[in-house]
């Protein structure tokens, strides 16, 4: 459309020139009918609009038959009838039409037929005339062909500027294609929060789309793509910046379904959708892969602007946005695996390492439970005491390297036996420093035998020179320790521990991580030792095997 | 729509007719300059509500541009925004003898700099 008010806009421009050359302009339709007649004033005017002169003029247009360069016609004894035509879409759909009046033809008895027939006065129409009549035939024909040629280039750039225009929309959309992308792509560093991504992703294409409504519906791997539970993962999901958007795209997902169950996997146009407060909508659907397979769809409906229709933009985006997002979910399911797994590896190795004792089944993890309770009483944030966590479940990994018969002494310690020991900080540290997703939490390894008063082991620190991690991780150990029966003592009794704990604090332990210790509730402390004593009972009462 | 001038200044074409058509269609009177000594001769004959300004441009620099505007007293109230490559820093003290009050980097969303420049023009 745009571009026939460019080639609208070339004729107009070529009509004004004609004008300003002192050429009447006339505009035809192809077959001779009159659309426009030119305006000028007093005798001029009656004569350049009289029925006479149309009719001279319509007959010559109509001689042209529609061709696109018309030949000039000679009319009324030496006036000179000049064709221009319109074209649309490479079509000519009618005429504009200069009269070149010529000197001489005002002279002439076709003139005076003319003015007679007109009622007009010759002579004083000849005289409001003369100041147009300024080309004799020759000077015609060459006007004739000056004008043409202005006309195929006005053409031509009435094209090129529509061309441009179409260009140039085309060019921004790409530039916003590329501003979406690149947002996508710096919205993907995080990787354990694909849901936060997802719904960055339908927020983008909602600014960046005339949709109102962008979700991403996840079922199979993609839903567990985004959620820990195994539980009820049969039930797809759906992710969006709208909070409403079940109810609104409850007959969309419901296409999509019937859509998808009998189509193979790809991009899908629902028409006729009933959006709720929208009516019938047409809806665009994307697939979304994760590791290959089917793992839900990205949705958007409620289309607004000039155009309700989904266009190849849209879908382009939507496209390019569905890869991202099955990447995403790609790459955050391999990294739960990784993460998974590297956690099992963990917990296994500090179940081998409670086993080398009885007395002390299940101390790490409740090490691992107290420290991470700590640390969040004292307002760490969570990715923090997560790392809590797991410095407290290996912290004693170095007790692999002390013989059992030290370890489970029920005796006193000799020197010598205490100073085995007091090697095991050191020890784990050894084992656990080449393993980079553990090089965080080190630190509560080496030290969570030091004293805030600076007389632990291994490295005599004190105050804050003791890694928070280790203060930690010395608090949740020294009251495990306290709780637990021992080879060489009873436990004590919780009042006790407490009170000794207050004891301790500013000596021993970091005054201020045992103050959040002592908000804890203990309830998930107690139900785990009771496990685990639950378990040595299990294991003493099997029948050994014989050798 | 009584909304007033903005003068685009970027050597690159395309540029001036992305950001320029989205204008004109949102009813903004759209001025365009190749260079920027071309851009402040215009700005300084036509006096535009904004500038949006190329940083890279011959003859004259969209920063040097913007200073230039900012220490001419009949251009010194037009708030600029400015166009760079992606990565581009401009230094703080750069950017406070100017009226730059947004640097957004190439390819933009046109979309994000209408929105921009009606924020730009309510903060006014």
């Amino acid at each position: 459309m745009s571009k026939d008010r460019d080639l609208a806009a070339a004729g107009s421009i070529v009509r004004s020139r004609c004008t300003e050359l002192g050429l009447p302009m006339w505009r035809f339709d192809r077959e001779g009918e009159e659309i426009e007649a030119p305006d000028y004033p007093g005798l001029a005017g009656l004569w350049l609009s009289c029925q006479a002169l149309s009719c001279e003029l319509s007959k010559a247009v109509a001689s042209w038959k529609g061709t696109d360069q018309p030949p000039p016609i000679e009319i009324l004894g030496g006036c000179v009838v000049i064709g221009l035509p319109d074209m649309r879409r490479r079509r000519c759909v009618g005429y504009s039409v200069a009269l070149a009046i010529s000197p001489a033809s005002l002279e002439s008895a076709c003139f005076r037929a003319l003015c007679s027939t007109t009622n007009l006065d010759p002579n004083a129409t000849r005289q409001a005339l003369l100041p147009l009549a300024h080309l004799d035939a020759a000077s015609a024909s060459t006007v004739h062909r000056l004008l043409q040629w202005a006309v195929s280039d006005q053409t031509e750039l009435g094209e090129a500027r529509g061309a441009l225009g179409g260009f140039t929309n085309q060019l921004t959309d790409c530039f916003e294609t590329i501003d979406l992308l690149y947002k996508l792509g710096r919205s993907m560093n995080d990787i354990t929060r694909p849901e936060q991504f997802i719904t960055k992703a339908c927020d983008l294409l909602t600014n960046a789309t005339r949709f109102i409504i962008v979700a991403a519906q996840l079922s199979g791997d993609g839903r567990r793509g985004v959620s820990n539970s195994d539980q009820g993962d049969h039930e797809p999901i759906l992710i969006s910046t709208k909070p409403n958007a079940d109810s609104l795209l409850a007959a969309a997902l419901k296409s999509l379904e019937i859509a998808a169950a009998t189509g193979t996997p790809g991009p899908v146009i629902l028409n006729e959708v009933q959006i709720p407060g929208l009516g019938a909508m047409q809806a665009l659907a994307l697939p979304i892969f994760c590791k290959g397979k089917p793992a839900g769809h990205l949705v958007a409906t409620g289309k607004g602007g000039d155009d309700p229709q989904v266009s190849s933009y849209d879908s382009q985006l939507f496209e390019a946005t569905a890869s991202y997002i099955g990447a995403f979910l790609d790459n955050s399911s391999s990294y739960r695996t990784q993460r998974a797994l590297f956690l099992g590896t963990i917990e296994a190795l500090a179940a081998a390492i409670d086993a080398k004792d009885s007395y002390t089944c299940g101390h790490s993890r409740r090490v691992a439970m107290l420290s991470m309770s700590i640390a969040q009483a004292a307002g760490m944030p969570p990715e923090q005491a997560e790392r809590v966590r797991i410095a407290g479940l290996v912290h004693d990994v170095g007790k692999i390297g002390v013989p059992e018969a030290v370890l489970c002494k029920p005796g006193r310690l000799t020197d010598d036996e205490f100073a085995q020991i007091k090697k095991h900080p050191e020890i784990g540290h050894r084992i656990l420093k080449d393993l980079p997703s553990l090089e965080d939490v080190l630190p509560g390894v080496l030290h969570h035998h030091e004293r805030i008063d600076g007389r632990g082991y291994p490295h005599g620190l004190a105050g804050d020179a003791i890694p928070l991690l280790a203060r930690i991780i010395g608090v949740a150990d020294t009251f495990d320790a306290m709780s637990s029966n021992r080879a060489y003592r009873p436990a004590m009794p919780r009042e006790k521990v407490l009170a000794e704990l207050q004891r301790s604090a500013g000596s021993q332990l970091d005054a201020e991580m045992v103050r959040a210790f002592l908000t804890l509730d203990l309830t998930e402390y107690d139900r785990m030792v009771a496990e685990s004593a639950a378990q040595a009972v299990a294991a003493e009462s099997q029948p050994r095997l014989a050798a | 729509m009584p909304n007033g001038t903005i003068l685009i200044a970027d050597d690159e074409i395309h540029i001036r007719h992305v950001v320029g058509q989205r204008l004109r269609s949102a009813g903004y009177t759209v001025i365009e300059a190749g260079d920027g000594k071309e851009a402040l001769e215009l700005a300084l004959e036509h006096i535009p509500d904004m500038v949006i300004s190329d940083l890279q441009m011959p003859t004259m620099s969209g920063l040097e541009l913007c200073t230039q505007l900012r220490d001419n007293a009949s251009t010194s109230h037009i708030p600029a925004i400015l166009l760079t490559a992606r990565g581009y820093l401009i230094e703080e003290s750069h950017k406070h003898l100017t009226n730059v009050r947004a640097i957004v980097a190439k390819p933009f969303s046109v979309r994000e700099i209408l929105e921009r420049i009606d924020s730009l023009r309510v903060a006014a």
